[in-house]
């Protein structure tokens, strides 16, 4: 039986604007086990970054705020740790690395200097060690002439070279859950692949566990071992990768996955895309009640417009949120 | 063989980079560097490439967004590059262009009326107010939009509706050439299949050519009739889609199919990864571009420039090993 890393249960972040609320994550629940790779999959402005941002507690505070919910990690709930206590588990027991790498770069300061200054204050290094370390950390994630690439600043890096700087300050201290928050999307398919294999040659060796957000899914198919599918700030489904690609269940994923052109099967067959019909509801004012995919969906009935589906397990480890199950 | 509606002959667009005391050029970026292709009328000839290989600059250098630096551009019986002005816009009612940016690419301050009437104005399509009112609601329900859109301005539409918008626009003078720059880039799976069912609707409907750019090569896998790969402001092969796509013959193009992830967990796929990152466009590498890469390189390689050839019907390939 897995280990729990984290456990996630009724997570609610909304945001209030003077625009009204905005509720960007809606009571959701699901699991990390150690050294497990967990894909959340989703459109944009689905919930999956301010679900990373909130297990972090980095959701700017106001307009930002975790309303319900806690995120139970290694006997502790993140939720409730002081500033100080939740200091030592960021960067340290769980870290992040996000979509545009250029952003979260300091462009003032040297590689060097930016590996280095977690290391300083998680693993007490001086500076001279810790300058050594992080030439050790740009190694392993195979950049070349790390010693002079660390005196180097973020803007005299490529996009893919960015990005594994950020890997190697992500990893610098050895966390046991890594969020990857669309580490690929800004780079080219080839770079891409790059990124994802060394993510993978790491994940084995320091044996952490990986949350990695995407909206693809031949990301999600190649990397992750278990999926999370969310719509409109809620979990629809939950499931292995293997049984999601198979079987999905909710009539949103099916219509995810049937709308995509798939490369693989070129030569077999040529046909229309399928589609979803229509748009993503917003997430700003009153919560209304009833399934939030059925104004879109093939299957909705009447019923379906007045309850929320809850997220229940219809098979050994496959959950979903939908009345026809 | 039908008459290609496109033909684009030894394209280069070099871009200066100045400095010093007088803004002298001390640098050249070889965007695109000497290209040439043809595009059959009803076909959709689909450009691909990573960021930088100047398949952007390519599209607008067509239309003369972009002045080219030498080459020629054919489009019918004539010659785009040596137009002026007046005859180039007149020409710009038979070329449009579809943007990335649906939120960049139309005017903030503009209704959905004006956005589309615009073009009818200019090359004076309507002979009234009414008449032209008429038309953009047309146009409007050609997208998949409707006249209650009219008095909108583009901050009330999402992504998928502001690229149904600046197709319309596009539609609006009747074009015979679209060239559709990553028109589906910025949007979301699911939008992004209706925008490429529309696309390909309004191909059959109205007989339109398509140049489709795009780094997404299931996207274009699924639209192209033909495809051609850029590396570093060269075409290194171009073929059928389908031939592309099962018999790549350019290592780069091998290598550029083997990085698409594939949704499909149970398949698992050799794959070939590239080393290091593409080369500056300013200082490009001799001979071959992509020989500091290449995993079948030879010696000879970082010498002799790759011209394409033709290794199967219509298949044609800019590699010495491999043809």
């Amino acid at each position: 039986m897995a280990e729990r890393l984290l456990d996630v249960k009724d997570l609610t972040t909304h945001f209030f604007t003077d625009d009204g609320v905005v509720r960007a994550v809606d009571g959701i629940s699901f699991h990390i086990d150690k050294g497990e790779t967990l894909g959340v999959v989703g459109e944009s402005g689905c919930g999956k970054t301010v679900t990373a941002l909130s297990i972090m507690r980095l959701i700017p505070q106001p307009p930002g705020r975790i309303v319900r919910g806690r995120i139970d990690y290694s006997g502790r709930d993140l939720l409730e740790l002081p500033p100080k206590e939740m200091r030592k588990i960021r960067g340290k027991e769980i870290s992040m690395i996000f979509q545009e790498p250029m952003t979260s770069l300091n462009p003032v300061f040297t590689v060097g200097e930016q590996i280095a200054e977690a290391l300083r204050l998680h693993e007490g290094l001086g500076r001279r060690d810790a300058l050594d370390r992080a030439i050790e950390m740009l190694r392993l994630v195979h950049i070349p002439n790390a010693e002079r690439r660390v005196r180097e600043y973020p803007h005299q890096l490529s996009g893919g070279m960015r990005q594994r700087v950020m890997i190697a300050m992500a990893l610098s201290c050895s966390p046991k859950l890594l969020i990857a928050d669309e580490p690929t999307t800004a780079l080219d398919v080839t770079i891409q692949a790059q990124i994802l294999e060394l993510l993978n040659e790491l994940k084995a060796r320091f044996g952490m566990a990986v949350m990695l957000i995407t909206h693809d899914m031949g990301v999600i198919a190649e990397t992750a071992q278990r999926v999370i599918v969310m719509y409109a700030a809620q979990v629809v489904e939950e499931a292995s990768v293997q049984e999601l690609f198979k079987e999905p269940l909710h009539p949103y994923t099916q219509g995810l996955l049937r709308s995509i052109p798939r490369i693989d099967l070129a030569a077999t067959r040529k046909q229309r895309l399928q589609t979803i019909p229509g748009t993503v509801p917003t997430l700003r004012g009153e919560a209304r009640p009833g399934c939030r995919f059925a104004p879109r969906c093939e299957f909705a009935r009447p019923a379906h417009f007045d309850n929320d589906p809850a997220l229940k397990e219809v098979r050994p480890g496959h959950k979903v949120a939908c009345f026809l199950y | 063989m039908a008459e290609a509606l496109l033909r684009v002959r030894h394209l280069k667009k070099y871009f200066p980079i100045r400095g010093g005391l007088f803004s002298r050029e001390v640098a050249r970026v070889h965007a695109v560097d000497d290209v040439s292709f043809d595009i059959q009328p009803g076909e959709t000839l689909g450009l691909v490439g990573e960021s930088g290989c100047g398949k952007s600059t390519t599209g607008r250098t067509i239309l003369r967004l972009v002045e080219p630096t030498a080459g020629e551009v054919w489009f019918e019986d004539r010659n785009v590059t040596t137009l002026d002005k007046r005859a180039l816009r007149q020409i710009r009612k038979e070329m449009q262009i579809i943007f990335q940016d649906p939120y960049a690419s139309l005017n903030p301050r503009m209704t959905v009326r004006s956005i589309i009437g615009e073009a009818l104005v200019i090359h004076k399509l309507a002979r009234n107010r009414r008449e032209r009112e008429e038309r953009v609601v047309q146009l409007l329900e050609t997208v998949g939009l409707a006249a209650e859109h009219l008095r909108r301005y583009p901050h009330e539409f999402s992504g998928g509706q502001r690229q149904r918008i600046g197709i319309a626009r596009a539609l609006a003078v009747s074009p015979k050439l679209i060239v559709a720059d990553e028109p589906v880039s910025a949007l979301d799976v699911s939008i992004q299949a209706q925008i490429i069912n529309l696309l390909e609707e309004l191909q059959q409907k109205f007989g339109l050519t398509y140049l489709f750019i795009a780094h997404d090569l299931s996207v274009v896998e699924h639209i192209s009739t033909r495809v051609a790969v850029m590396y570093l402001g060269k075409i290194v092969e171009i073929a059928p889609a389908k031939e592309l796509y099962t018999n790549p013959k350019h290592p780069y193009t091998e290598a550029l199919l083997s990085a698409v992830p594939i949704p499909d967990p149970t398949m698992k796929r050799r794959r070939i990864l590239l080393e290091g990152d593409v080369p500056s466009p300013i200082r490009p590498p001799s001979g071959c571009r992509f020989h500091t890469r290449c995993p079948i390189r030879v010696p000879s390689c970082s010498e002799n420039d790759q011209v394409l050839k033709e290794v199967a019907p219509g298949h044609w390939v800019a590699c010495q090993v491999r043809s």
